[in-house]
């Protein structure tokens, strides 16, 4: 009975977060983040955003009501801040300068600038965003009566939580055979369409919020905090 | 029975084209072009001219094919991807706009 419920539980939580967290999509973004970056480096960011994500979701998930409780914010709000915040990244990277023209190389190999740049901008909120994080919120806002209920939903979000940053792991690690693949001006293609993409995933993340709490296309639907 | 087939792919042919011809506006969009690439000799601009061409053919039929799938799999809606698109250009036309002086040698511009 609780192995089920254990086994139901990781599946939720990790088919809730995949299509959110999107590593495969999220591939080309990190490599055109890091496109300055050599291939140590680059391996060396792939896991420090592995960590960074787990300990953000794992956050959200356990203590991410409270936080939110304590300063009196809801969801689509969050939506609306993250939205933003992923929409201003976009905008950095689709009219930057010059993708050729190296603009912070040296700060890549200075170890200390290489774990910021780890959390800020690659796991928040390029790798684990906005809509990740509601999502891992409304993951723990069930509160189970028993104890061995609560270790059992525990467990399951642990698991499920640690496949999803497997998968981010891979696919950031292996993203620069991409790069290789696509060579010069096909890299720079790709960080334009993905900046593009990106962009328009700030704006649905940020219109959701809206959404919820004007109820443009319906009744709106603030869940409470 | 391949007069049938003539018409049919004649209709398909003529909707694409009309479909996609008014907001590709290439003759509008020749003005553009000659804006943002000022300051290049006509030999670039002739280069430019083939890559742009190129490009559009890749990107129009990416869209036609993935597209779908793309937008799906990053859930996001086509009303969005017109809001994101639209602000992008209307960035671009701010900066055509307020730009100094149009005389004035370009910098290489690569939006």
């Amino acid at each position: 009975m609780d192995l089920r419920h254990f086994l139901e539980g990781v599946f939720l939580v990790f088919a809730a977060l995949l299509p959110i967290v999107n590593p495969l999509g999220g591939a080309p973004v990190f490599l055109a983040m890091t496109r300055y970056a050599d291939d140590p480096t680059r391996a060396v960011l792939a896991r420090k955003v592995t960590v960074n994500s787990f300990v953000l979701l794992m956050a959200s998930v356990f203590i991410g009501t409270y936080v939110l409780e304590f300063f009196g914010l809801s969801i689509p709000v969050v939506q609306i801040g993250g939205g933003l915040v992923v929409c201003s990244v976009a905008w950095d990277l689709l009219r930057g300068a010059d993708v050729s023209k190296k603009t912070n190389a040296e700060d890549l190999h200075d170890p200390e600038a290489v774990a910021t740049e780890a959390f800020y901008p690659l796991t928040l909120p390029l790798t684990v965003g906005p809509g990740s994080i509601s999502v891992a919120i409304t993951i723990g806002a069930n509160h189970p009566q028993t104890v061995r209920s609560f270790l059992t939903a525990a467990l399951s979000s642990l698991l499920g939580v640690v496949l999803i940053c497997i998968s981010v792991y891979l696919c950031y690690r292996y993203a620069q055979r991409l790069s290789k693949f696509l060579g010069g001006a096909g890299t720079a293609v790709v960080v334009r369409l993905s900046a593009f993409i990106l962009l328009c995933i700030g704006v649905q993340i940020m219109w959701n919020g809206i959404d919820a709490l004007t109820g443009i296309t319906g009744p709106p639907h603030v869940p409470r905090p | 029975m391949f007069d049938e087939d003539l018409q049919q792919l004649i209709r398909a042919i003529l909707l694409v084209v009309g479909a996609i011809l008014p907001i590709v506006n290439p003759v509008g969009s020749a003005p553009m072009f000659l804006a943002m690439t000022h300051g290049a000799d006509s030999t670039t601009r002739r280069t430019l001219a083939g890559l742009v061409a190129v490009n559009s053919f890749v990107l129009l039929l990416g869209s036609l094919i993935f597209g779908n799938f793309v937008l799906r799999l990053f859930g996001l809606s086509v009303p969005v991807v017109q809001l994101a698109g639209g602000l992008v250009l209307c960035s671009l036309g701010w900066r055509l706009l307020t730009e100094a002086a149009p005389t004035a040698p370009a910098v290489k511009t690569n939006p």
